[in-house]
């Protein structure tokens, strides 16, 4: 994710260093998206958007080297608002629409069905939650990373993550005894 | 068996795996990426010039007047940093010293004459936030540098309660200073809700632009100078995530100072709001008039004149003295204001005459002098305006017709030449 660059100077610097950052950052903040927002047409959307307010943003950012995390944070916020405003949309329109889990055994726990369960337990985790683990577990970030992508203390990334942790167990428990 | 904690290899092993089934077009994306940035930084842009989009389509053209008497070509681009160019005439690479000069104040959105003016851009934006769209404690992020004499200051989002909105922001508000010191705001703009062109008449507004279409509406208002509705339309926006079109015409019962657009959807988008003055169409070219400001120094303002006589028209400018709201003055005598100097230009120079009226009493006679601080000024306002055009190297100032009575009257220094430094 590390990118060196120079932040700032002419429309061509700013497009070379627009492309060095989406090629080494795009898909993967895609995929971060899609974890977060559970919606996988809606995930490049949401991406695409984040490097639209860089754009919009670019003389403002101090350190050329906070571009990547600008980039997570705008991508945990539009996917935090883009469930919200689903959650009320669903409300509203009375039809939620939960995909059934799939009933795989457990001891399949890495094949494909078992994955799928785990990625849809993690859309009924509250926002902070799934957030610290998506970051923490699919892009690796550290803890202080993490912090500075979901705008909270250090100290409350390790809570969220051992609360989701916690919570994705009892929810995938609870569907086996079902 | 209940797990107390998931297995944190297990969830990274699912998380990868189930985003790898995501593959996104990267190279679609990052075209689409740099189209869209540039067309928001147009639009952002556009907004802080303060102007329409069909203004901006005829500030983008370029204009070739003719000057004078002599019909020499001139190309001149728009703007607070306009160059002239005369051929077949050299030109000459020395700059006329200026201050950093002003923005195009004209159009502004807030405060309004008679109203507490502001030397905090911070107090000048809460003022506007308040008062102007409503908000009963806005929460304001840290002014940003854009440009000399500009800031932005974001409106930041705010919750039921009041509290900042997952960092979020409403609007970001351009703020720009004034000769005089005093700061006010230009432009509103919301990435979510924008006003793309309008048209504005004493009876009607027609509004045209792009709002968030989260199931929402907005309410587009005309407002007076002290912001009072003078009319309002509700928008409705259907369907589809994303801002969507929308054209809305409304009844006002008088012509509007300005246009307000808020989105009403109470979700993500909260009260996002963008606002634009309802300027005149700028006609014309962007010259540079050099008046007096509160320090005693001379300081430039930005006037627009109509091609092709940007010379005759900045001095004319000039002559007719400061706004009031500029807060500035002029050494010129009162009854410049009444009078309209001609120049004509040759050979790179420029020879500006002034009606003799404007020295009282006639400067034959004994005493008709003006005062050395107000010649100097006099001669300051008169050079920087007209070395403004880079190609003239010099200029001869008559009064009446004659040289030597420019001198006279301008006393101690006795000069009506005056070369490019």
């Amino acid at each position: 994710m590390a990118a060196t660059m120079a932040i700032g100077g002419s429309a061509e610097v700013v497009d070379d260093v627009l492309g060095r950052l989406h090629r080494e950052n795009f898909r993967s903040l895609v995929r971060l998206a899609y974890l977060l927002s559970g919606d996988q047409s809606r995930a490049e959307e949401i991406v695409q958007d984040a490097f639209v307010r860089l754009q919009l943003r670019w003389g403002g950012l101090r350190n050329p080297e906070a571009a990547p995390a600008y980039l997570r944070r705008a991508v945990v916020n539009e996917a935090r608002s883009h469930l919200r405003h689903r959650q009320v949309v669903d409300r509203h329109d009375a039809r939620r629409t939960v995909e059934p889990a799939s009933r795989s055994p457990e001891d399949e726990a890495l094949a494909e069905a078992d994955r799928r369960r785990i990625v849809e337990a993690m859309r009924q985790l509250p926002d902070r939650q799934r957030e610290a683990l998506a970051l923490r577990f699919y892009l690796d970030l550290s803890e202080a990373d993490t912090a500075a992508a979901m705008k909270v203390a250090a100290g409350s990334v390790k809570t969220h993550v051992h609360r989701g942790l916690a919570t994705l167990a009892r929810l995938l428990d609870e569907e086996r005894s079902r | 068996m209940t797990e107390d904690r998931f297995d944190e290899d297990r969830l990274r092993s699912a998380l990868h795996a189930g985003a790898g089934e995501v593959d996104p077009d990267e190279v679609t994306s990052l075209s689409t990426i740099r189209q869209r940035g540039r067309a928001a930084i147009r639009r952002r842009r556009a907004i802080a010039g303060g102007v329409g989009a069909l203004v901006l389509v005829a500030a983008a053209a370029v204009i070739i007047p003719q000057l004078g008497a002599d019909e020499q070509s001139v190309i001149i681009e728009p703007g607070p940093q306009t160059t002239t160019t005369i051929g077949p005439i050299p030109t000459t690479t020395s700059t006329v010293p200026t201050t950093t000069p002003p923005l195009d104040m004209t159009p502004y959105l807030w405060p309004p004459p008679g109203h507490d003016q502001y030397t905090d851009p911070t107090e000048a934006a809460r003022s506007f936030a308040t008062e102007y769209v409503d908000l009963p404690d806005p929460m304001l992020g840290a002014p940003r540098a854009a440009e000399p004499r500009l800031v932005e200051i974001d409106v930041l989002a705010q919750d039921e309660n009041g509290r900042p909105f997952d960092g979020r922001i409403w609007s970001t508000l351009q703020v720009a200073q004034t000769a005089d010191g005093t700061w006010r705001v230009r432009s509103a703009a919301s990435e979510e809700v924008v006003i793309e062109s309008f048209t504005a008449s004493a009876t009607s507004v027609t509004m045209a632009g792009r709002g968030n279409g989260f199931e929402g509406t907005m309410n587009a208002s005309a407002l007076d100078a002290d912001g009072n509705r003078l009319g309002e339309s509700v928008v409705t926006v259907l369907c589809c995530e994303g801002p969507q079109p929308f054209e809305t015409t409304f009844a006002v019962s008088g012509l509007p100072s300005s246009l307000l657009l808020v989105s009403s959807t109470g979700l993500e988008s909260g009260s996002a709001f963008s606002a634009l003055p309802n300027a005149p169409a700028v006609v014309g070219t962007a010259v540079q008039v050099y008046f007096v400001g509160s320090d005693g120094t001379v300081q430039p303002q930005i006037r627009h004149v109509e091609p092709p006589a940007v010379l005759n028209g900045a001095l004319a400018a000039l002559f007719a003295g400061p706004s009031a709201d500029e807060h500035m003055t002029t050494a010129l005598p009162e009854a410049a204001a009444t009078m309209t100097p001609a120049a004509t230009i040759a050979g790179g120079e420029a020879t500006v005459d002034i009606p003799i009226a404007l020295a009282q009493p006639d400067p034959s006679q004994p005493g008709a002098v003006l005062p050395v601080d107000q010649a100097d000024l006099v001669i300051e306002q008169l050079t920087r305006t007209v070395f403004q055009f880079d190609n003239l190297t010099a200029v001869t100032f008559e009064l009446g017709g004659s040289c030597e009575d420019f001198g006279r009257w301008t006393g101690h220094r006795g000069e009506c030449r005056f070369e490019r430094s």
